[in-house]
């Protein structure tokens, strides 16, 4: 491939823009991903992207325009920002305009959070897969399926708001595999790392083996409300409904739970949540946001309580609020979320659960109204039972179906069992640190027929 | 962009590396979106994503590579990444449907290119819908208003080393609105919108000032006025934007015959579906369900899919049997059977998979009157809020929002958020009678990992669902 310069790229672009516009900045991100995708104990497909996307933030006279662009259009530059220039004389000011902020200097990474055989040697991920497949079958999984992603990101951002292009380079992976006995007996287990050494692809196929069997023999349970243990998987992506509901423009827009609740008490007094990019296993590790600001460890709820919004530089005029370091240039959103973990071990949460049910994933999750946030989602790879503090078997024809804030308020005890979780169906790409929960009284609805 | 000497030079440097199939992908998708936020522009946003992509089946393994650098040294790059990635798994049992082979070229016209109409002309119609929408509020408040005006122009040029060679211009436009409604304690929240394969004719054929005004009112009118439901068993009417999010989410998916052989088993899931389903009756004669990407003008509209393959409508399920499956050339090759057009890629840098286009309950005989003036005790569920399916999509829920009782043929005042909850199988054995209307939504539709979100329609008349139990809720 042809190598990419992409602070040039940006700064070429940058002087263009601002031979009309008052303000720009202009995020330059090439990457290189691959990602090996099995089913029926086979692999399916190996894929590859090259990829370079050039976006580009202008202001004038408070009005603000954003174009996206892939590599190819560089060509056009000239004559696409002939267009942005006149579209920009017939835009309008924005009713809440917040100069763009002056760019962080002097930001430097310790360490490096690169491990260049996720670019370069995609061959690994193939072995990987073969690994875990057979991880899956030696426990007893009939078939699985599964895939494994790895992303190497470059990134340059230049703004009229300073002299030095910002840089950050990061690799990911992630690894889900789900094993399937017969029919409804499914197991799930996943792995998120910056470098293919912290992915155990044995581990992980024996691990949704293992979880596949304990799915058998489900019984058919009544709906109504149960305590429940919700383990790391599912509390994932109920946290990060929280942090989706803390994003300053989903506040504007009325699709946040948590609007008009700032500084209110929104969740149990023993959850803390953050925004942490600088987490070890965090799959954006950003060292500034879309605005060039330095990104931070963030909190978002502090003992119960919502104490920020994650912001970029209108929002946080809205609210009359610092910078957070969380800009999209529309909708700011979180890096990586942290929850605080408790004390007590898994068997401990169990033992105290008494008698409920054991929530192991949550998906398709919908909001019948954005204020209240009453939702319902799907639970998928295991719903077990308990009764005398022991499980007792698996469940199903259940859907989860409640109220984010009564969830989060309904927390009454937090694992030390914290698991870092990354699902494909996670908003933003962010992903999740968060030990099991232990929530009162949670909703389950059956359906007709079932 | 769409330049066939790449495509050729693509095809050729695969064959010489010994590719047993190859297909290539050029696609450019210009989009334009405005989002107008509670009467002021929130943002205008313009973006070209641009790029190649290359399928390669080399002994029986897949491999799929992309780039959005289009010199030389890149594209044979991307094609030996495709074809090395291919043999690194050390062969397979993948083959391909057979197809004959053809060049066309297609493009879905517009009478008014949406480019051509000055941006300011754009906002004033957004702020007079804003206005228009604040008018209707009243003692309700409109507490929050988005509308995001959103359109793009897609070209692709698609060529397979068995000899296919497809050219497309297809624009899509829809307008959408997210409103907040509050009163007296209550609150509502709703997406809807219109949009299809038009130009910026689209406003006129659409009409979205009435549709909008339309909603809120009703919205309005079910916010005052609507009553708890009692828990209990009703006859159920569902409207054309409920029963064509059942049809797409009911049949549609569990339909995909990569969903039905697994391949998407740790992704979107699986399906209660078998293959030996099919010829099975699941419902009555007057159920057919449709879906038809060649819909002119519709949300979901091509005549061509991804593989390149001669698009026509697939009727899913036909007088109440399981008549087809949605298949691409992958998975149609299991049954012995041809591909029937339904691989479709979101974007340049996707791979083609099994999609829907259309879905839709085939309109019936009935007239609307007909279906009500039968039901003692029912529910009209004109319009949804929270919906969801399980992965193998046999257990699925909706919760109305435009919602009405009915009582001795009726419809009588608005319900509060009735539960729906069914099975499939339950809810297809249970329809008994359909409308002769036909009214279409735009939607787009998520599946896999990485997400693809495609365009599509949703829609269709009403049907009638007997017996169903349906409560507030927990």
């Amino acid at each position: 491939m042809v190598e990419i310069d992409v602070s040039e790229l940006a700064q070429n672009i940058l002087r263009k823009v601002l031979g009309f516009a008052d303000d720009c900045v202009v995020l330059v991100e090439s990457s290189k991903s691959h990602q090996v995708r099995f089913s029926q104990n086979r692999i399916d497909i190996a894929k590859t992207w090259n990829e370079t996307s050039i976006g580009i933030m202008m202001d004038k006279d408070k009005k603000v325009n954003v174009i996206e662009l892939s590599l190819p259009s560089v060509k056009d530059i000239d004559e696409v920002l002939k267009a942005a220039e006149k579209a920009l004389v017939s835009s309008q000011p924005k009713p809440i305009y917040a100069e763009l902020p002056p760019i962080s200097t002097g930001i430097k990474r310790v360490g490096t959070a690169v491990d260049p055989d996720i670019r370069d040697k995609p061959e690994k991920l193939i072995d990987l897969v073969h690994i875990a497949m057979e991880s899956a079958r030696s426990v007893g999984a009939k078939r699985s399926a599964g895939s494994i992603r790895g992303n190497y990101v470059s990134i340059a951002l230049a703004s009229s708001r300073g002299a030095e292009v910002l840089r950050d380079e990061y690799t990911n992976v992630y690894m889900d595999i789900r094993a399937f006995l017969d029919g409804e007996e499914t197991g799930h287990a996943s792995q998120l790392s910056r470098s293919i050494a912290g992915i155990d692809a044995e581990e992980l196929g024996r691990e949704a083996g293992e979880v596949a069997k304990l799915n058998a023999n489900q019984v058919v349970f009544e709906p109504g409300r149960y305590d429940t243990l919700i383990t790391p998987n599912a509390a994932a992506s109920i946290m990060n409904l929280a942090a989706r509901a803390s994003s300053g423009f989903f506040f504007l827009m009325g699709m946040s739970f948590f609007a008009g609740k700032l500084g209110e008490e929104v969740a149990s007094s023993n959850l803390n949540l953050y925004d942490d990019p600088f987490n070890a296993n965090s799959r954006l590790p950003r060292l500034f946001d879309d605005e060039g600001v330095a990104t931070r460890k963030n909190k978002i709820i502090e003992n119960g309580v919502l104490r920020g919004l994650l912001h970029n530089r209108f929002t946080a005029k809205a609210f009359n609020s610092e910078l957070t370091g969380n800009s999209g240039w529309v909708v700011p959103h979180p890096w990586h979320l942290e929850v605080e973990p408790g004390d007590y071990t898994r068997d401990e949460l169990v033992t105290e659960l008494r008698k409920g049910l054991i929530l192991n994933n949550v998906t398709y999750i919908r909001f019948q109204n954005y204020v209240t946030g009453d939702f319902s989602g799907i639970i998928r790879d295991g719903l077990f039972y308990v009764e005398g503090g022991e499980i007792k078997g698996a469940v199903k024809g259940l859907r989860f179906s409640d109220n984010a804030l009564r969830i989060l308020k309904n927390v009454v005890a937090l694992g030390n069992d914290v698991k870092d979780i990354y699902h494909w169906w996670l908003e933003f790409g962010t992903s999740v640190s968060t030990p099991s929960l232990l929530v009162k009284n949670c909703g389950y609805t059956r359906a007709f027929g079932y | 962009m769409l330049d066939e000497d790449i495509i050729l030079r693509a095809l050729t440097i695969a064959g010489d590396l010994g590719a047993d199939y190859v297909e290539v992908r050029l696609q450019s998708d210009k989009n334009y979106s405005i989002v107008f936020r509670d009467g002021g522009l929130e943002v205008y946003g313009y973006e070209i994503n641009e790029g190649l992509s290359v399928r390669t089946l080399v002994n029986g393994s897949m491999g799929f590579a992309t780039t959005d650098s289009l010199d030389p040294s890149s594209i044979s790059e991307v094609v030996e990444d495709s074809v090395k990635l291919a043999r690194a798994q050390g062969g397979g049992s993948l083959r391909l449907a057979e197809i004959q082979s053809y060049s066309i070229s297609y493009e879905a016209r517009v009478k008014e290119r949406f480019e051509d109409i000055d941006l300011d002309e754009k906002l004033r119609y957004l702020s007079d819908l804003d206005k228009e929408v604040v008018s209707l509020g009243n003692d309700v408040k409109v507490a929050g208003r988005t509308f995001i005006l959103d359109y793009t122009l897609t070209r692709k040029l698609i060529a397979t080393s068995d000899g296919i060679m497809v050219q497309s211009v297809i624009p899509r436009f829809e307008i959408m609105m997210y409103v907040v409604l509050s009163y007296n304690g209550r609150s509502m929240t709703r997406f809807t919108g219109v949009g299809g394969s038009m130009g910026w004719e689209g406003i006129r054929v659409w009409e979205p000032k009435i549709f909008f005004r339309d909603n809120i009112k009703a919205l309005i009118n079910v916010i005052k006025n609507a009553k708890e439901v009692e828990d209990g068993v009703y006859d159920i009417i569902l409207g054309p934007e409920t029963s064509g999010l059942a049809a797409h989410e009911s049949c549609g998916h569990p339909f995909e015959l990569d969903r039905i052989l697994g391949r998407e088993g740790a992704q979107a899931g699986e399906s209660f579906i078998t293959i030996d389903m099919l010829g099975e009756q699941i419902s009555s004669e007057e159920v057919t369900v449709i879906d038809d990407p060649t819909l002119p003008y519709s949300y979901g509209f091509y005549l061509f899919d991804d593989e390149g393959v001669r698009a026509r409508p697939r009727y899913l399920i036909k007088n109440g049997v399981i008549n087809e499956f949605l298949m691409n050339r992958e998975t149609a090759v299991v049954l012995g059977l041809e591909s029937n057009a339904a691989a479709r890629a979101s974007a340049y840098n996707r791979e083609p998979i099994v999609r829907m286009a259309n879905t839709y309950f085939a309109p019936g005989t009935h007239s609307f009157e007909e279906l009500i003036e039968d039901v003692d005790r029912g529910i009209y569920l004109k319009s949804f809020g929270e919906w969801n399916i399980d992965d193998r999509r046999y257990n699925m829920r909706f919760i109305g929002q435009e919602a009405y009782l009915i009582e001795d043929g009726e419809i009588k005042y608005p319900l509060w958020n009735p539960v729906f909850e069914i099975t499939v199988p339950n809810f297809y054995a249970r329809i008994d009678a359909v409308d002769k209307n036909l009214e279409f939504y735009p939607a787009t539709c998520g599946k896999s990992d990485p997400g693809q979100g495609v365009p599509v329609y949703i829609g269709g008349p009403n049907i009638r669902i007997r017996g169903i139990h349906v409560s507030k809720g927990v």
